[in-house]
């Protein structure tokens, strides 16, 4: 128990060495280095997703720029389209007033044209009228009486 | 009584030659190398089973304890060296694990080789070159011998002491605890044959002994620790 | 002669008493540690193991002294 003996020390150093080999060789290697290719693994896949992260953000950056494009193309087309259908529109009305115009016009004018023809027309039966009137008068009366008969008869012919 | 009492705790407390080496004049091979041969067999079996199929994903249970020991031990050991003393880490779980379960084999009714003055002799000596060796490795020469003389140059032949009385106290204390918890236990088994012993067991054989190699390591990492500073 | 070995054995073993007195007095510097920090226990509770196993040693030195007495004497 107390003695102390050279070769039993020498056995213990030995046999602590070799258990120290063996265990870097069966338990710290392996294990430290399947910690690492973990964290390497571990490592690969965040700067994968990282990347992924960034492309989705810069995707989503590039999708929100094309969708304001989008937006301001479809309000010029459309105050485009506005404008156009407004002239077109005012174009329309224009036409249609001058239509109406000319409509209006060409009725008064017509009108006008069968006032002067039905004007002219009496007139003319006026004219026969008195021509008759008057010779029926010369035929058939004296001179004063010619006068009253005949602008009675005249008024009576134009009364009718 | 008292007679039979002191011959059988001196048969157990004697290491005994298991067989001899016919070189040198004869090798005496003691029990405690034998009983190293066990546990070093046990220590490199088991971790050879734990660290088959290892894998990165999907890990099975087998793997996740091993890691496990090996994150702790590491972390543990590698806190009380400091950040200049880490590459002596694996050393020193090996002398952890080693002498943990050289403590608690004597459950398993062998002897225990740390009972033997030789053995804890022999992790003081290798202690104390593993420190004095990281000194040089870290200061050179010069600067290492000239760490004899720090603080004051009056403590130096103190401080030549130390290298002495550093490895005897280690080995010392490792083997007087052993040693002490196993006469202990033998005067308790035949004062009281029964239950008693098992929770005593359970401290002086499972607690002290693997509290005893924590402190062996633990100081042994204080004095690398400062010898590396 | 057995006689003055026992004695000497017995007188090696009162290093126990020193032992005794530093790891009662460790203990209640833990105690009142814990009492004033309480959230720092499990700290504590390591340190003062690791310094009872450290402050045991004497005694184990005087135990280990008296065997060899008995022993080698």
């Amino acid at each position: 128990m107390i003695s102390i003996d050279f070769w039993n020390i020498g056995f213990t150093v030995i046999n602590l060495l070799i258990l120290f080999v063996a265990f870097r060789i069966f338990f710290f290697k392996p294990i430290r280095k399947i910690i690492e290719q973990r964290q390497a693994e571990v490592d690969a896949m965040y700067n994968e997703v990282t990347d992924k992260q960034n492309e989705a953000n810069s995707l989503k950056l590039e999708y929100e720029e094309k969708v304001m494009i989008a937006e301001t193309e479809k309000k010029q087309i459309l105050s485009e389209a506005r404008k156009s259908a407004d002239g077109e529109y005012q174009h329309i009305v224009t036409d249609a007033k001058h239509e109406a115009n000319r409509i209006h016009r060409d009725a008064v004018a017509a009108a006008e044209h069968e006032k002067e023809e039905i004007i002219g027309s009496a007139r003319k039966e006026i004219a026969q009228m008195v021509v008759e009137a008057t010779t029926k008068v010369v035929g058939s009366k004296a001179a004063a009486e010619i006068d009253s008969e005949l602008y009675d008869k005249f008024l009576g012919k134009a009364g009718e | 009584m008292s007679s039979d009492l002191a011959t059988e705790l001196v048969e157990e407390l004697n290491c005994e030659t298991v067989f001899t080496i016919p070189l040198f004049g004869g090798i005496k091979v003691m029990e405690s190398v034998v009983v190293t041969w066990i546990v070093m067999a046990v220590l490199i079996l088991i971790a050879f089973i734990m660290t088959r199929n290892l894998k990165t994903q999907n890990i099975s249970k087998r793997q996740a304890v091993a890691e496990l020991i090996y994150t702790k031990l590491t972390g543990m050991v590698g806190n009380m060296l400091g950040e200049e003393g880490k590459r002596y880490t694996t050393y020193l779980i090996t002398v952890l694990l080693y002498i943990g379960l050289s403590n608690i084999i004597g459950l398993f009714g062998f002897k225990s080789p740390t009972k033997d003055l030789n053995v804890t002799l022999a992790l003081a000596i290798m202690s104390i070159i593993l420190v004095e060796a990281a000194g040089i490795y870290q200061k050179g020469v010069k600067k290492w011998l000239k760490s004899f003389t720090q603080p004051i140059a009056i403590v130096t032949p103190f401080n030549i002491l130390d290298v002495f009385t550093r490895p005897l106290s280690l080995c010392m204390r490792l083997f007087g605890n052993v040693l002490g918890a196993f006469v202990i236990m033998e005067l308790l088994k035949i004062v009281v044959p029964a239950v008693v012993p098992a929770v005593f067991c359970l401290y002086f054989d499972l607690f002290d002994g693997l509290l005893q190699a924590y402190v062996f390591v633990f100081l042994t990492s204080l004095y690398i620790k400062e010898a590396v500073e | 002669m057995s006689t003055l070995i026992a004695i000497g054995a017995g007188i090696a073993v009162l290093t126990g008493l020193g032992a005794g007195i530093g790891i009662g007095i460790a203990t209640g510097k833990a105690c009142e540690a814990t009492a004033r920090q309480p959230e720092a226990d499990g700290k504590i509770t390591k340190n003062l193991i690791l310094g009872c196993a450290l402050a045991e040693a004497t005694a184990i030195y005087g135990f280990v002294i008296a065997l060899m007495v008995i022993v080698m004497l």
